[in-house]
């Protein structure tokens, strides 16, 4: 049986009056896909970043790769998003300045020293040894979001979270993100968990998480 | 009083304890031993100085302050020898250096430095309260390292060298407090002679020619090597040398090799705690570098101030002799300095007239033999030539040679003393006015 | 035997020596410093006289020699490997050496994308049979090795300078010989000097001397120095020499004598005792009216002064051939010619220690290009017997080196693994 990568018990997260994620116990193993689905508001990006370790819940216990998020401190936490979490955002959060390469490095930069042929190397495997020197805005939504994987890769992270990678994409694309998303996994041996609205999106995952008003209403094994 | 006096010592001596103590086991026996050689290291200087010539006290401890920096300057240039890729067959120095009683002695010694120092600014008569107090607050301070060091943040770590750098800095802070012990200013003195020595001994050896064939321009230049300045700037370069290599020593380490690893952030991670280690060992020598730094400022404005009575103007009667009574309006017999100027012929000296611990009066010429003739002051046993900043001790005064002032013949009667005008003016012009010149203009 | 001259090799090439040695110096220089205020001349003498420390300095041009020999074999035998050639890799030369993972040799194909990926990195590269080697940029070694040859110049010149130094003062008069010269030999013909605009010197001196045997003429400026019979010609002080005649009441044989004195430049004074009746003759050269350099015309008027203990007796003014008499006294100035006072110096460390410094300059240009320019990057990859091994060394850029370096080993190692 494989280890647990997240293990969540009574997990919750309010926000004042709101509760926006309500008590929820998780567990996803090492190496596996999970998907979350919902609707606005139904609490999927709370547990994103719940598990990111970009916020910290309100209630419960929360343990990823074996760490208690809860008991961490700033630093600890930062430490933790440093070196065990990868993150690819819908929007990209590209820096527009900075070329391709260079938003590779700011990540090694800010993980611990930036490493050029590392770099070069990640963005080759994402497709864009050709677009190195381009900056995000000569680039397309998808050329974008594979700067923005080889970002949330370059440093070796244990879990990759998705916040609708592909919510920007049109089709084309969306099946070209998906399919790296899926090599490189079988590659690097990483856990995923992907936040989406898209039925086909989720299907890539190897289990999907229904979340409604904050409440793990349903969870489905995909059809491999 | 006393305790402001003792407060600088006593902050080295604390400073020097937490260091001490970082990265240490047993950190009670060393925090008994440091407490141990402070009040061991005061007590001696304390009876020294009662019982033996102060001058030997001050000698000794100064002595053992300018090893403690030739240490230092040994182990930072073999520190970045080491970075540098040199290889030396010190390992059973350095297994010999990381045992805890080394440590323990290391600290011991350095404490009893550190103690010494402070027993030399005490002086011979110490009432007992105060012996009690001092105990008492060095056992406070101690504790109060533990205490401290215990707080100071994991990642702070210690080099040997850096270690070493500021155990020094902070001795010679603590001894940049008294003039007597004070090292920058003799070591500035040091450096202008052999600078001007050696520009001599190059010239001479490389066959280049003299002042005479050169022009007056670039004469000015070389000139320039002669001044005190040349002493001060290379004095602070010898000064901050060990200190800096030390710096270079740690930044220039080589990063550890990960060639062996296979995955990049994993390589990039260890270099990154690498470089992380690195910069965190730069803390010590930097807080080093500016104690050494107030060390060098304690030194050029030193708090102490100099007895530098205005001269009073003496005249010659017509045999030629001045007379200087024993006892008038000044009393030659008080130990303190005394100035007065003669005129004669258009040509002018400034003496001054001491009595020496040992009991008996001297006459000295205002100047001496190497400096430009700028003067003295008195100050805690000494007199300084305000030139180049050379202390004198009194027992020394009425000695010829080096940067003592010159002395002059006169006789001593049970009236006053008398001495000769024109000797005095010769004295002044053969020996000052001449070297001036020569120190001026090189060669 | 074999082991201990490997040892000895080892110590005495290493590079802690010079540097130790010097340490050894400084200490002694501060030891001395502490009882004397001539510590510089006083470790001078100590040198001088004391075999272990002039063996001390030995060690010096000895370690850099050895260093020399040592480093430039190293340099050659790194060199022939790049190169191809089957040689065992000897610790040190390399910065890193890295065994590769075994079944990690890598393939035809590897090699040709490893080399791509250098190439591109502006490396150039030699695939062989053994081993596949990259360099970029100049390599430094030339650089030390001037840097070598000048300590070994500088050292050594300051050892022969100071155990072999012969120094003798002398006066180089018109029409007489050289100091040192025999008889009829080097005789100075003319001393000329005058103003001069060069960027170091003010004035010109020129001793002229011819050998009447031979007819050959020889000059002596003030620098660089010539030579005579192997000594350098080192010009001190300018002087003027008088022959004098001397009579007092008193003394009515006269007194009669010949002295270089150093009364250049004019008010200047020298005194002559003559010697048995307290008398004193004190000289010194009269400054012409025009504005002249008497030294530079020739045209040397003399002041005097005769003193008789404290009182001055009389006074006047001389040229050669001139003559004062007054209340019984007779001054005859004979001759009065302009004299240099003069080092002869045979000393063979002045020329290496100057070669040291052409070495050092030469050494600093070379080095600051090669750095500014581009330093020396290696990188070798090799297998043999089934057995690979990678090696890298940078001079300089190492970050930048070492990523490539890693990518290299990264690529081999991934090929392997799929």
């Amino acid at each position: 049986m494989a280890v647990a990568t997240i293990e969540t018990s009574g997990l919750t997260r309010s926000y004042g009056e709101i509760c926006a994620l309500k008590p929820i116990d998780l567990s996803v193993p090492e190496g596996e896909w999970l998907s979350v689905m919902g609707h606005s508001g139904s609490g999927k990006s709370t547990l994103m970043n719940l598990v990111g370790g970009l916020d910290r819940p309100t209630a419960g216990a929360l343990v990823v790769g074996g760490q208690d998020l809860s008991t961490l401190t700033e630093d600890g936490l930062a430490r933790f998003r440093r070196e065990y979490v990868g993150i690819i955002f819908q929007q990209h959060h590209l820096v527009p300045y900075l070329s391709a390469l260079e938003n590779v490095m700011l990540s090694q930069y800010f993980h611990s020293v930036p490493d050029e042929a590392e770099a070069r190397h990640a963005l080759e495997r994402v497709g864009l040894g050709h677009r190195l020197k381009n900056r995000p805005g000569e680039l397309s939504g998808g050329e974008q979001q594979r700067v923005c994987i080889a970002r949330a890769i370059i440093n070796s992270p244990k879990l990759l979270l998705g916040d609708e990678p592909t919510g920007n994409l049109d089709h084309k694309s969306t099946l070209m993100v998906m399919e790296l998303l899926k090599e490189l996994r079988a590659e690097e041996r990483f856990t995923v968990v992907m936040v989406t609205h898209n039925e086909e999106v989720a299907a890539w995952g190897d289990r999907t998480i229904y979340l409604t008003d904050g409440v793990l209403v349903r969870e489905e094994r995909t059809r491999s | 009083m006393i305790a402001l006096k003792l407060v600088p010592h006593l902050v080295a001596f604390f400073g020097m304890a937490t260091v001490a103590l970082r990265g240490a086991t047993r950190r009670g026996m060393l925090a008994g031993t440091a407490l141990a050689g402070f009040l061991v290291g005061t007590g001696f200087a304390v009876v020294s100085t009662g019982s033996v010539s102060g001058q030997f006290s001050f000698s000794l401890v100064r002595a053992l302050l300018a090893l403690s920096f030739l240490l230092f300057c040994a182990v930072s240039f073999t520190a970045l020898y080491q970075s540098l890729g040199g290889s030396l067959p010190v390992g059973w120095l350095e297994r010999l250096s990381s045992r805890p009683v080394s440590r323990s002695c290391a600290l011991f010694l350095a404490s009893a430095a550190a103690g010494a120092v402070a027993g030399c600014r005490l002086g011979p008569a110490v009432p007992s309260w105060v012996w009690g107090a001092l105990a008492a607050a060095a056992a406070v301070l101690v504790l109060a390292a533990v205490l401290l060091e215990s707080r100071l943040p994991a990642g702070l770590s210690t080099s040997r060298a850096g270690y070493l750098a500021l155990t020094v800095a902070f001795l010679l802070f603590s001894a940049s407090w008294s003039t007597r012990l004070d090292l920058f200013a003799p070591l500035t003195m040091k450096v202008m002679k052999f600078t001007h020595d050696f520009v001599h001994q190059f010239f001479e050896s490389m066959l280049i020619p003299d002042h005479l064939f050169i022009h007056s321009y670039l004469w000015g230049y070389i000139g320039l090597l002669f001044g005190k300045e040349v002493g001060f700037w290379g004095g602070l370069i010898i000064w901050f040398t060990p200190v800096v290599m030390v710096f270079l020593a740690i930044g220039l380490e080589r990063l550890p090799s990960v060639a062996h690893l296979r995955q990049g952030a994993q390589r990039r991670r260890v270099l990154a705690e690498a470089i992380r280690t690195r910069r965190m060992r730069l803390v010590l020598p930097g807080l080093a570098l500016v104690l050494l730094a107030s060390a060098v400022y304690r030194s050029l404005y030193p708090s102490v101030e100099y007895w530098d009575p205005k001269p009073v103007p003496v005249t010659a009667n017509a045999g030629g002799e001045i007379f200087l009574p024993r006892k008038g309006e000044i009393d030659l017999m008080d130990g303190k300095l005394h100035k007065y100027v003669f005129e004669r012929g258009g040509k002018t000296a400034r003496f001054f007239v001491l009595l020496t611990p040992s009991g008996k009066l001297t006459v000295d010429l205002d100047a001496c033999a190497i400096c430009k003739p700028d003067g003295y002051g008195q100050a805690e046993g000494t007199v300084l030539c305000y030139y180049c900043k050379t202390l004198i001790p009194l027992e020394t005064v009425g000695k010829p040679g080096g940067c003592n002032p010159v002395p002059v013949p006169f006789t001593e009667q049970d009236d006053g003393i008398h001495l000769s005008g024109v000797t005095l003016i010769n004295t002044w012009s053969g020996t000052v006015q001449s070297t001036t010149r020569t120190t001026e203009k090189g060669k | 035997m074999r082991k201990l001259f490997v040892r000895l090799w080892r110590l005495i090439s290493s590079r802690a020596v010079t540097p130790a040695v010097i340490a050894i110096f400084l200490v002694l220089y501060a030891l001395v410093a502490f009882w004397t205020d001539e510590a510089l001349v006083v470790l001078m003498q100590l040198v001088r006289s004391n075999p272990v420390l002039t063996a001390l300095l030995a060690l010096l041009p000895l370690n850099s020699a050895c260093c020399l020999i040592a480093e430039t074999r190293a340099f050659w035998f790194r060199r022939r490997l790049l190169a191809g050639q089957e040689l065992p890799v000897l610790p040190g030369l390399f910065d890193e050496e890295v065994p590769l993972a075994l079944g990690a040799l890598p393939s035809p194909a590897t090699v040709t994308r490893v080399k791509g990926n250098l190439e591109s990195a502006g490396y150039r590269t030699r695939v062989g049979e053994r081993g596949t080697a990259a360099w970029r940029g100049l390599n430094g070694f030339p650089a030390r090795f001037l840097y070598l040859v000048g300590v070994l110049c500088l050292f050594g010149g300051i050892l022969v300078s100071l155990t072999t130094r012969v120094s003798l003062r002398g006066t180089v008069v018109e029409g007489e010989s050289l100091p040192g010269a025999g008889p009829g030999e080097g005789v100075v013909s003319r001393i000329s000097y005058a103003k001069a605009d060069g960027l170091v010197l003010s004035k010109r001196l020129v001793i002229e001397s011819s050998d009447p045997g031979s007819g050959r003429r020889e000059e002596y400026g003030i620098y660089p120095p010539a030579r005579f019979k192997g000594a350098f010609v080192y010009p001190r002080y300018l002087g003027v020499g008088v022959a004098f005649r001397f009579s007092a009441p008193e003394l009515p044989a006269g007194y009669q004598q010949q002295a270089p004195l150093s009364i250049y430049p004019p008010g200047k004074e020298a005194e002559v005792a003559v010697p048995d009746t307290g008398y004193r003759l004190r000289f010194s050269l009269q400054a012409p009216a025009d504005g002249s350099d008497p030294y530079s015309t020739g045209k040397l008027v003399i002041n005097f002064k005769l003193l008789k203990g404290a009182a001055e007796v009389a006074a006047g003014t001389l040229a050669s051939g001139g003559e004062f008499a007054r209340d019984g006294y007779r001054l005859a100035l004979l001759d009065a010619r302009r004299v240099v006072v003069t080092d002869l110096i045979k000393d063979r460390g002045v020329v290496p220690i100057w070669l040291a410094g052409a070495f050092f300059l030469l050494a600093l240009c070379y080095w600051v290009t090669v750095r500014l320019l581009g330093p020396r990057r290696e990188l070798y990859i090799t297998w043999r017997g089934g057995a690979g091994l990678a090696l890298s060394r940078a001079e300089g850029r190492r970050r930048r080196h070492n990523e490539l370096f890693h990518e290299a080993l990264d690529r081999i190692a991934d090929d392997s693994a799929h």
